[in-house]
Formats: C-alpha cells, sequence, structure tokens
C-alpha cells in the first residue's frame, strides 16, 4: 500500500468504454477487482478518492479503464492522478477451473479479470442486461444477454459478478448448480469506502452471516 | 515539547502540535506505509467502548458534494479485546497512544479506564461526549474516568463553551474541541455520486426519520474556529490546554486554530482526501 502520483498520458475511447493511459516510471499492479483510491484535481473530482480499476500494465505505463459515468471521464492528457492502494482483494480463478461467466452491467470492474481469463486460455461468456449497451471485448468473449440459466450455471466454473444485488444471483446460483465448486460464485461488492484501509469503519457488508469490511477484505467476495 | 496533562502525576508531553481525530486512522497502524507515525504528536485511536459493538446496519458513507456523512455505530472489539488485540502495536507505533472512550455510562467509562490504566502502551485517553449531554452527566463521567491515564474530554463544537467548565470543574487535563457534528443528509437522499444501485442511501430508522451521521468537510472549520475561541475565552481564569479539532483542510486552517489559543490540533477527513497531509502539517507546525 503506498500513495503516488501518475501523469495522465492518453485518454482513448473504445465501443463507449473510456481508457486512462498513464505515463510509466512507476510499478502499479493490482489483482483484478482490487482498486486504487484515486485523486485528480479535476472539476468532477467528488470531496472522497474514487475506486479506480486497473486494466493493465503495459510497457509505457498503467492503463485504467472507467465507465462514461465515471467523474474520470473527464480527465484529459497532462492531468494528474494521486493514487493510493492496491487496496482490498481480488478475483481468484481456481486452478483448474476453465469456464468462466461474467454477470454485470458494466465491465469497469471485471475487464481485467475477463482479459486475464483468456490469457488463461479459459472461455469466457458475459452475461448482459437485456437493455445494457454492448461493451467493447475480446471477439473470444462470448456474450448473451439475459438472466442466469441452469445451463450457463451448470458449464460456468466460476461466476464473476458485478451485479446490484449479488446475494440474490448467489441464491439462484446455487439453486441451478447442485454441490458448487469452492469460490463459485465471486462478486464485487463497492459500497461507499472512505480510507480504503479499514479504518473508518464505513464499509461494512453482510455477508452471510458475517459482517466484512468491503476495502480490506472485499471488495471481491465469495459468496 | 506541548503538555497536554501539567497537572497529572505523568503527564501528556507531545513532540508536535498535530494529530488525527479520533475515527479517522483506525485502532493502530492501519494506515502502515502512507502515514509517517513518527512525525505526528499523538495517535488517537477509533472510539472504544466497555463492550464490543458491532457495525451500524448498514453502516452508511453518504458522500456530499462539500463532504462526507458517516453512520458506523462505532464498531469496536470493546476495551479487554482492544488492549489484548492491539497493545503491542500501540507500544511500537512511536508517538504516545490515546484510547478514545465513548462516554457510555459512568459506570462502563470507570471500568474501561481500569483496564486501559493497565495497557503499556496507552499514554491517555480521551473522552468523547454524546452531543446531547448534560451538564451533570459531563461531570459525573468525568469523575469516573479520572484515577488513569490522563482525560482529554472531547466536547461538542455547538457545546464546547457550555460544558468546558464543568468539564474543568470535574477533574478533565485537557479539552478536545470540534467533535464531529451529527446531522441529517441535507434535503432528500440521493444516491451516491457514484451512481451505483443501493449505494449511499441512507438508513431509515424505522421511524420514518433519516439517520443521522458525522459530517466531515472543511465547511465545518469557521464553527471549530469560533468554539477553540468561545472556549479559550471561558477558560481564562483556569486555563486547560486545548486540542483544536474540525475541517483542518489546509496549513493554515491548522496555524489559526493554534493561534486561536490552542495547544495542538487534530485533523479529520483530510485524512481520507489525502493521507500525505497529515505528515506534511505536522512537519510545517514543527517550525512554529
Amino acid at each position: 500500500m503506498r500513495q503516488f502520483t501518475l501523469g495522465v498520458a492518453e485518454i482513448a475511447t473504445s465501443g463507449g468504454q473510456i481508457y486512462v493511459r498513464c505515463g510509466g516510471g512507476l510499478e502499479v499492479t493490482a489483482a483484478p477487482g482490487q482498486f486504487y483510491l484515486a485523486r485528480a484535481d479535476i472539476a468532477t473530482q467528488p470531496f472522497l478518492r474514487v475506486p479506480l480499476y486497473l486494466f493493465h500494465t503495459q510497457s509505457g505505463g498503467p492503463e485504467f479503464f472507467v465507465d462514461p459515468a465515471h467523474p474520470y471521464a473527464a480527465l484529459e492528457p497532462g492531468d494528474t492522478l494521486d493514487l493510493v492502494g492496491p487496496c482490498g482483494r481480488g478475483f481468484s480463478l481456481p486452478p483448474r477451473a476453465a469456464h468462466l461467466l461474467l454477470v454485470a452491467g458494466t465491465l469497469e470492474r471485471l475487464h481485467s479479470l475477463a482479459h486475464l481469463a483468456l490469457e488463461r486460455h479459459f472461455a469466457v461468456t458475459l452475461l448482459l442486461p437485456p437493455d445494457a449497451p454492448l461493451p467493447s471485448l475480446p471477439l473470444d468473449v462470448e456474450i448473451q444477454r439475459g438472466t442466469l440459466t441452469a445451463h450457463l450455471a451448470a458449464w460456468a466454473d466460476l461466476i464473476a459478478a458485478d451485479v446490484p444485488d449479488p446475494l440474490t444471483l448467489a441464491q439462484q446460483a446455487r439453486l441451478l448448480r447442485l454441490s458448487p465448486p469452492p469460490g463459485f460464485v465471486q462478486a464485487v461488492i463497492t459500497p461507499i469506502m472512505p480510507c480504503g484501509v479499514g479504518a473508518c469503519q464505513a464499509c461494512w457488508v453482510e455477508i452471510g452471516h458475517h459482517r466484512k469490511r468491503a476495502c480490506v477484505e472485499g471488495p471481491v467476495f465469495h459468496l | 515539547m506541548i503538555e497536554l496533562a501539567p497537572h497529572h502525576k505523568r503527564g501528556l508531553s507531545l513532540a508536535n502540535p498535530v494529530m488525527n481525530a479520533s475515527g479517522l486512522l483506525g485502532f493502530a497502524d492501519e494506515y502502515r506505509g502512507l502515514i509517517d507515525f513518527s512525525r505526528l504528536g499523538a495517535f488517537v485511536t477509533n472510539a472504544l467502548t466497555a463492550r464490543p459493538r458491532t457495525p451500524a446496519h448498514p453502516p452508511n458513507a453518504i458522500p456530499l458534494p462539500n463532504g462526507v456523512l458517516i453512520h458506523t455505530g462505532l464498531p469496536n472489539p470493546g476495551v479487554r479485546a482492544a488492549i489484548r488485540q492491539y497493545d503491542r502495536e500501540w507500544q511500537r507505533l512511536g508517538p504516545p497512544v490515546i484510547v478514545h472512550l465513548a462516554a457510555t455510562t459512568p459506570e462502563d467509562v470507570r471500568r474501561s479506564v481500569e483496564h486501559l490504566d493497565l495497557a503499556e502502551g496507552v499514554s491517555g485517553v480521551e473522552l468523547g461526549l454524546r452531543d446531547d449531554v448534560s451538564v451533570e452527566e459531563t461531570e459525573h463521567v468525568i469523575r469516573a474516568a479520572l484515577g488513569g491515564p490522563p482525560v482529554i474530554v472531547r466536547l461538542p463544537t455547538l457545546r464546547a463553551a457550555e460544558l468546558c467548565e464543568a468539564a474543568a470543574r470535574a477533574g478533565a487535563d485537557a479539552l478536545t474541541v470540534g467533535a464531529p457534528m451529527r446531522t441529517s443528509p441535507p434535503g432528500p437522499l440521493s444516491r451516491s455520486q457514484s451512481a451505483r444501485p443501493g449505494e449511499g442511501e441512507s438508513k431509515d430508522d424505522g421511524d420514518g426519520q433519516k439517520s443521522k451521521g458525522r459530517f466531515y468537510g472543511p465547511e465545518v472549520f469557521p464553527m471549530a474556529l469560533e468554539a477553540v475561541r468561545a472556549v479559550v475565552g471561558a477558560m481564562q481564569a483556569s486555563p486547560l490546554p486545548i486540542i483544536g479539532a474540525g475541517g483542518i483542510f489546509s496549513e493554515e486552517n491548522a496555524r489559526a486554530i493554534l493561534s486561536a489559543g490552542a495547544a495542538a490540533v487534530q485533523v479529520d477527513a483530510a485524512v481520507w482526501v489525502d493521507p500525505a497531509f497529515l505528515s506534511r502539517v505536522a512537519e510545517a507546525m514543527a517550525t512554529l
């Protein structure tokens, strides 16, 4: 965990998604689902720091991925990002898994997981809500629309979710798939996280019968 | 050196007038790697209570354009478990450790202080009073806290001048002026600025009223400064060391509080905005 600054080198848009490319010089790493708490000196910066998810680190420098609604969609080359992180725990791809099902309306927090899974030769399917815009993804990713089915639940070795009600999704998955493997449903749950280090006690979430701090024990939870 | 407890047998000396406010940095070294604790005058823990407390259900952090409203329920493992869990870290941390104790009942406070008195890493106790505490309760709860480490009493910002003399009468060694104000979010609640469903919504307490939370933001500063001035004025006859707190977001804010007569300052949500700010302002105040 450290605090450091990066200069924004380039903003790229693809399929309605925004990629924030930063200058190099610093090693920036994060597991998919881990986040940095960021601050930028721009008009759209809220009072608190904003979670920012690393897409990948190219040789030129790290690249972050944000939705068009994200405050940092307004970043411009030359702006500076002050980052604290990496925070929290990310997704884990089980060693023998081969089929990844992503369930999300937006890929801001799952994008890097999809790419990591493809690098490891997973078959990846994205399940989108009927009305969600089509994200830009590698052709290898199959895209389906609708709700979780018995067929998809049986196919998947891991369901990675970023949905408004992940507990209900996990319940559905358990009904549709008997004897699911450990860590079958992993969901990113992000209440407002003021500090990112587990100090402020403002981001407790209830997972099963346990209460956990999303910023240090999440934001990815095994449900 | 700054002496916060000149009349206490152990004293409470700080090498720097800058410390964190309770509720900001956790119970021990959660900010390890981000904050240089050795630069701070003291480290103030999150609130402890005699018995363990679970988080508010659900906890709220509601981002507002000018700050943040937070309702946590003061979750903590209880004084005895906290001592078992953190006392070694408190001894290693560097600056004096001040344990913030929520002033619940005199009996709970008395028992908690008895335990804290045995903890080697604890240099002082900050007793946090409720916003609606009476003068009589103030005196009772402070007297219950005496007999152990030096006692700093944290007064509600808007009632600091009203309660400060009672606190001094009851035996407080020092006063923190400027507890975060509990308030409700303005207007109809909207979802958080991150606009993700379900996030940032305030809890309804079941009686149709929005729950309250502690408000943090730079707008608190003028009220905190005014409260410090009022307490300094009210305490001229029998002055106690004062720690000014609330909305300090710049070195100028810290200087203004010290110039108003405070011996030390507590930094609150500026730490979440910029963790490096705490060390920076401590370094700047060290040269005063």
